[in-house]
């Protein structure tokens, strides 16, 4: 297998900002990603810029694209296509579309999804891109929490503004560069878990992935009153990170029992109050 | 508010003056917190064995052994505990043995609780061993209180001046890091994991446990805190002393809050506690911030 591993450990759930600012880094590491989804029984689409230009890209790095297009494995729209099919980027639509492509993968038989999202779009004059960093956050919950779909939004280093790209980052549970792999252990990973309710979160928040936690945490009661959040896996957590599980439990919206909390969380937890909030319970 | 040195020249001296001031406390039916090192601990509470009423007492070595964590840690945090009640506190911050790079953060502490404390209802004594501090610490304590108690004499000091521009005085450079300190040069939001595995590394090698992840904690929220709130880049240099393990963090920041870090922010704002979460970590947060750049030490006993 030629590339690089940049993105050689995003498994169903991850969803991974991916700055990139290397054509040929670029295309190989989406080979890599894509022949694995497919060695894996995922059904692979990418959406953005000049989708023909990337397949030839797949077909060089050896992906047999003719069968998989044929068989309906893997797949490559437009951005006009895709995020953009009403003419202007609308977040609910762009939402619909993923949950009807996971509702034909799924009843198709595919285990899950890979989505490569080429974001160039954004850095064009489109109506509705304003809302892509609040979109980038909220899909967290919507589309990926399920652990179904796998993606990785490439955005162009070179055609973003950076403290933009940095909010956009902060969306984003996961991220990778041109030369920096996708690292789970550092990255947060969120699922949900049906019994009990709740999520399990892992890995490590922090100021790279505020944004992604708050928009799921804002989320937790939506379906269900009573939420278990399994910390167990969530090497390290920050101040801030600690803050945003108190106040959704202060909110008032529900029931909120944090199980498997590190020392350290511990004591981030009660340094925000948490002994005061009755809706929280936090169990080591 | 009434803010009072004592400077005690022996045992005696120094229960002389304390024994009344617990006593009055009770007396008057409020609370009252003997923060002291450890041998005048003992001494006080000796004294007070055979009375009644309820004092409370912490070892202000361990409790105060980061001055930074005495105002939000130990004094506002048993102010809130005793709502409507006027709050009694005898505390030693400066006591001899304090190092030089401790001291100028015990003697800011000292004139900010001026200014923490103005129109609170909390009476302080503050006693200073005048047999062994040295003429400029007795000096300093004369310019962080309104009043001192010296020889049984109760006088207005003349020294006493503005507490934040006081405090400001003692915002004074740190010695460099040494040569041996390993350094790591931080910008963007992904180095903070560098920063927090540089830690891991260094700070494994004397602390274990708990210990190290506060270490870690400590260390990558002020990281955090350059990354959020400068556009420069931050470096963090750590090392270890004679018991000690020592983390700075340098950016091109400006604190311009004196208070910043002892003082919680209002319950509603999100964000702005880092430093507090530090001084309550550390045994010892020391800051140095101009328009220039801040400096941030901390140590962690090991």
């Amino acid at each position: 297998m030629s590339g690089l591993p940049l993105l050689d450990r995003v498994t169903l759930g991850d969803h991974v900002c991916w700055t990139v600012d290397d054509d040929a880094i670029r295309m190989q590491a989406i080979a890599r990603f894509v022949r694995a989804g497919l060695r894996d029984r995922h059904r692979v689409l990418y959406c953005g810029d000049d989708p023909e230009t990337v397949l030839e890209g797949l077909r060089r790095h050896g992906v047999d694209t003719r069968s998989a297009l044929g068989a309906g494995d893997l797949d490559a729209l437009t951005a006009e296509d895709s995020y953009l099919a009403g003419g202007s980027f609308d977040p609910a639509a762009t939402v619909e579309i993923w949950h009807t492509a996971v509702t034909a993968a799924r009843a198709a038989g595919y285990r899950g999804i890979r989505v490569v999202g080429d974001m160039t779009w954004a850095s064009r004059r489109v109506p509705g891109a304003e809302h892509l960093s609040s979109y980038e956050a909220n899909i967290n919950h919507l589309v990926f929490a399920d652990g179904f779909v796998a993606g990785v939004c490439a955005y162009d280093r070179r055609r973003f503004d950076p403290l933009y790209l940095r909010r956009l980052l902060w969306a984003h549970p996961g991220a990778a560069g041109s030369e920096m792999p996708f690292d789970p252990d550092s990255s947060l990973r969120m699922r949900r878990v049906r019994q009990p309710w709740g999520l399990r979160i892992s890995g490590e928040a922090d100021l790279s992935n505020r944004d992604a936690l708050c928009a799921v945490v804002k989320h937790l009661f939506d379906e269900h009153p009573d939420v278990t959040v399994d910390v167990s896996g969530l090497r390290f957590a920050d101040i801030a990170a600690a803050r945003v599980l108190v106040d959704v439990a202060a909110s008032g919206a529900g029931r909120l029992r944090l199980t498997g909390c590190a020392p350290n969380l511990l004591r981030l937890l009660d340094f925000h109050g948490a002994s005061a909030v009755e809706a929280l319970t936090v169990e080591a | 508010m009434t803010h009072r040195g004592l400077l005690y020249h022996d045992v005696a001296g120094f229960l002389s003056a304390t024994v009344p001031f617990v006593r009055s406390a009770v007396e008057n039916g409020d609370p009252v917190l003997v923060a002291l090192p450890g041998h005048n601990l003992d001494l006080l509470r000796d004294a007070l064995a055979g009375d009644r009423g309820r004092v409370d007492f912490a070892d202000m070595t361990v409790t105060g052994r980061n001055p930074g964590r005495i105002i939000p840690g130990l004094l506002l945090r048993y102010a809130a505990e005793h709502p409507g009640k006027r709050v009694w506190f005898v505390g030693e911050p400066v006591w001899p043995g304090r190092s030089s790079v401790e001291y100028p953060a015990c003697a800011a502490h000292e004139a900010l609780v001026n200014t923490v404390f103005e129109g609170r209802d909390a009476t302080f004594l503050c006693p200073y061993d005048a047999s062994l501090l040295t003429s400029s610490a007795i000096a300093d304590a004369w310019r962080t209180h309104p009043v001192m108690i010296d020889h049984g004499v109760r006088v207005p000091s003349p020294s006493f001046g503005d507490p934040v521009t006081t405090a400001g005085d003692f915002n004074i450079p740190l010695p460099p890091p040494p040569a041996s300190a390993t350094v790591l040069d931080y910008r963007r939001v992904p180095d903070l994991v560098r920063v927090r595995d540089l830690v891991r590394r260094q700070a494994g090698l004397v602390l274990t446990g708990d210990r190290l992840e506060e270490m870690i904690l400590a260390a990558h929220e002020l990281a955090a805190n350059t990354i959020k709130h400068t556009t420069g880049p931050g470096r963090i240099a750590v090392w270890t002393e004679p018991g000690l393990f020592a983390c700075q963090v340098d950016d091109t920041g400006h604190i311009t809050d004196p208070l910043a870090g002892r003082v919680p922010p209002h319950p509603m704002l999100p964000s702005g506690r880092g430093l507090l979460l530090v001084n309550q970590i550390c045994d010892l947060v020391r800051i140095h911030t101009g328009p220039s750049g801040t400096s941030i030490r901390t140590h962690l006993l090991t």
